[in-house]
């Protein structure tokens, strides 16, 4: 073996498959699409994402697939840290865990002790709880939306799982259901097919290519999201810019200013849905989490503030990211139509 | 990366310590070499606890070794071949019903299986065992991942018998396991390729320097927490090493308030 060669085994090399999701469909689907990979039974997916004493970034270099049935609950109502974008009904669920990216600011390092992705199979089960959380939903003149993307990309799977297909159909059967599909991945394609609605919102997360490079491993380079997002606002699909998280560092100010240049030279704002922007934040748990397992990264030793149990930079850096987003988004989008959390 | 490896037998560990070229500590009862280790644990899960919990008290460097359970095991026989070598990705135990799971993320040439850790030596009912059937793996997984993440505990088993071996004493075992050294060496090899030690930022030196400091500035457990997190930010940020902190824990305050102001210029230091 040559220092040159990777040693690691391919992701999804081994799948977990959990003895109660043997029969279904979805399970099926996987096992066919990896005829390689080393299949092993469990008996609850637990016993293996829960292990104490995973390395969540060691395992990031070999990422295993674990199949298994979710138990209730089935959708859950966002959280302070997730934006809701103005929509009154907000919710999300977890059709996956995990993500084959591997951002360094993200909260799945700690909020999950794997980095092994875990696809539910009962897609339906969670349907039918869609359904029951629409008809009680707090504000009933506005529609649902469910964030199906929020601890994982799903896009990124669509070559492998067309779950974000099969859930914009499922949409389009339910009027007062809506869907933000947030994604880093430039794989619009794998979905150009199909008839686009005014249901589902694609929001796209955009970075300078410094951020890209440097803290969000192994996704698209911007210029490919930006043709992938374009291709869709062409197929008449709703698109939402997400600047999140602004990372705030020396000299951040140049590469966002030329980043945002290219933003408003290559989109038309006017078509844009809207746009959300947030800054580096993470529950302090899931904060000490990640540092307790000394990751790489630089993120985690950077002076914090603790705003109310979410780790965030100080006060003053998030407002100077406020104003500087302001006003260079002046002119391209109207003010109302930019979400902060800040 | 340093290897410690677990055999049930010595016959099992002879062929290791050979090719290792293995020194028994009269102490510990350990083979030792470079960076390689071994401990011969005896047959069954009683033995093998409480081997392995002495162990624990004659072996700490955990951070970076990598655990590999090599033995002889039982095998279906219409899953495995006699003499050949098995990578296990499963383990069950079946008197308490769990089941344990190495991560495998480097590449290997062995065909994978599932074991299962028994009490009793089986003799009948062969047929209902699926893959391998050891009689300490689970006992090893379950102590040894308290120290050592999955991703660098292994399992190997050399199929001795298909559960129809009357006298254990007719098996060739350290021919069995001598079979298969060179496969064991080049998966050895491939872990010094993976870099799959712990991640540390501040190194063992600098942890004692800083525990002294901590003691002779008589810190509170809130001040211990915030130096170590200050230092290590401090290190990550700027790469460079703590010396410049020792004026601060060269003399012991006099009282508290002391004490909180050479903290305060301790963090100020830190943060610059
Ligand atoms: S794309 Fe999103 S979910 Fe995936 S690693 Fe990055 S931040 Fe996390």
């Amino acid at each position: 073996m040559s220092r040159s060669d990777n040693p690691f085994l391919p992701d999804f090399s081994h799948i977990y498959v959990e003895t109660g999701a043997k029969s279904y469909a979805l399970a099926n689907q996987c096992l066919t699409r990896f005829p390689k990979a080393e299949v092993v039974e469990v008996p609850d997916y637990k016993s293996i994402f829960n292990r104490p004493g995973q390395d969540f970034q060691t395992q990031k270099k070999s990422v295993k697939l674990i199949l298994a049935v979710k138990k209730p609950p089935f959708i859950y109502k966002s959280t302070d840290i997730l934006q809701d974008g103005g929509f009154k009904n907000f919710y999300y669920n977890t059709p996956i865990l995990n993500c084959l990216y591997n951002c360094d600011y993200c909260f799945l390092q700690g909020m999950y002790p794997s980095a092994n992705v875990v696809v539910f199979v009962n897609q339906e089960d969670m349907q039918s709880a869609v359904e029951m959380e629409m008809d009680k939903r707090p504000y009933p003149d506005d529609p649902l939306m469910l964030s199906i993307s929020y601890n994982t990309d799903l896009l990124t799977f669509e070559n492998i799982l067309p779950m974000t297909r099969t859930w914009i159909k499922y949409a389009k059967t339910q009027p007062d259901l809506h869907l933000e599909v947030r994604t880093k991945s430039a794989l619009f394609s794998a979905i150009q097919d199909i008839e686009y609605t005014q249901q589902v919102l694609l929001a796209w997360t955009l970075s300078p290519d410094k951020v890209v490079k440097g803290n969000e491993y192994d996704t698209p380079p911007l210029d490919r999201r930006i043709s992938a997002l374009k291709s869709a606002m062409a197929k008449g699909w709703k698109v939402r810019l997400c600047f999140d998280s602004v990372l705030v560092y020396p000299g951040w100010k140049v590469d966002y200013l030329k980043f945002l240049d290219l933003i408003k030279s290559e989109i038309d704002g006017d078509r844009i849905f809207d746009v959300t922007v947030g800054v580096f934040r993470m529950g302090q748990d899931y904060f000490q989490h990640i540092r307790k397992s000394k990751p790489e990264s630089n993120i985690y030793y950077q002076p914090y503030e603790n705003k109310d149990g979410v780790v965030t930079i100080p006060q003053v850096e998030r407002k100077s990211v406020e104003e500087f987003i302001r006003k260079n988004l002046d002119g391209f989008i109207s003010q109302e139509r930019i979400h902060f959390w800040i | 990366m340093n290897f410690l490896f677990l055999t049930a037998l010595k016959a099992e560990a002879n062929p290791l310590i050979e090719s290792y070229g293995l020194i028994k500590d009269p102490d510990t009862h350990l083979y030792t070499g470079e960076n390689i280790s071994l401990m011969v644990t005896g047959v069954g899960k009683p033995k093998t606890e409480s081997r392995i919990q002495s162990l624990f008290s004659q072996y700490s460097d955990f951070k970076d070794t990598v655990v590999i359970n090599i033995g002889i095991a039982g095998g279906n026989p219409n899953e495995t071949n006699v003499g050949e070598l098995y990578r296990v990705n499963a383990i069950y135990d079946e008197d308490t019903g769990q089941s344990f799971f190495p991560d495998i993320l480097l590449k290997h040439s062995l065909i994978e299986l599932s074991l299962v850790t028994v009490s009793k030596g089986i003799t009948e009912n062969r047929d209902i065992y699926r893959g391998l059937v050891d009689m300490e793996g689970s006992a090893i997984f379950q102590l040894l991942s308290k120290q050592v993440p999955p991703h660098r505990l292994v399992f190997l088993k050399v199929v001795s018998d298909h559960m129809d071996v009357s006298d254990w004493k007719t098996l060739d075992v350290t021919g069995l396991i001598a079979g298969h050294v060179d496969t064991i060496r080049s998966i050895i090899v491939g872990f010094e390729f993976g870099d799959l030690s712990d991640r540390i930022i501040l190194s063992e030196e600098e942890m004692d320097f800083l525990n002294l400091g901590m003691v002779r500035l008589k810190l509170t457990e809130t001040q211990q927490v915030q130096l170590l997190d200050y230092s290590e930010n401090y290190k990550k940020r700027s790469g460079d090493g703590l010396e410049f902190l020792n004026p601060f824990f060269t003399k012991a305050p006099k009282s508290k308030q002391e004490r909180n102001m050479i903290f305060e210029q301790i963090r100020q230091s830190l943060s610059a």
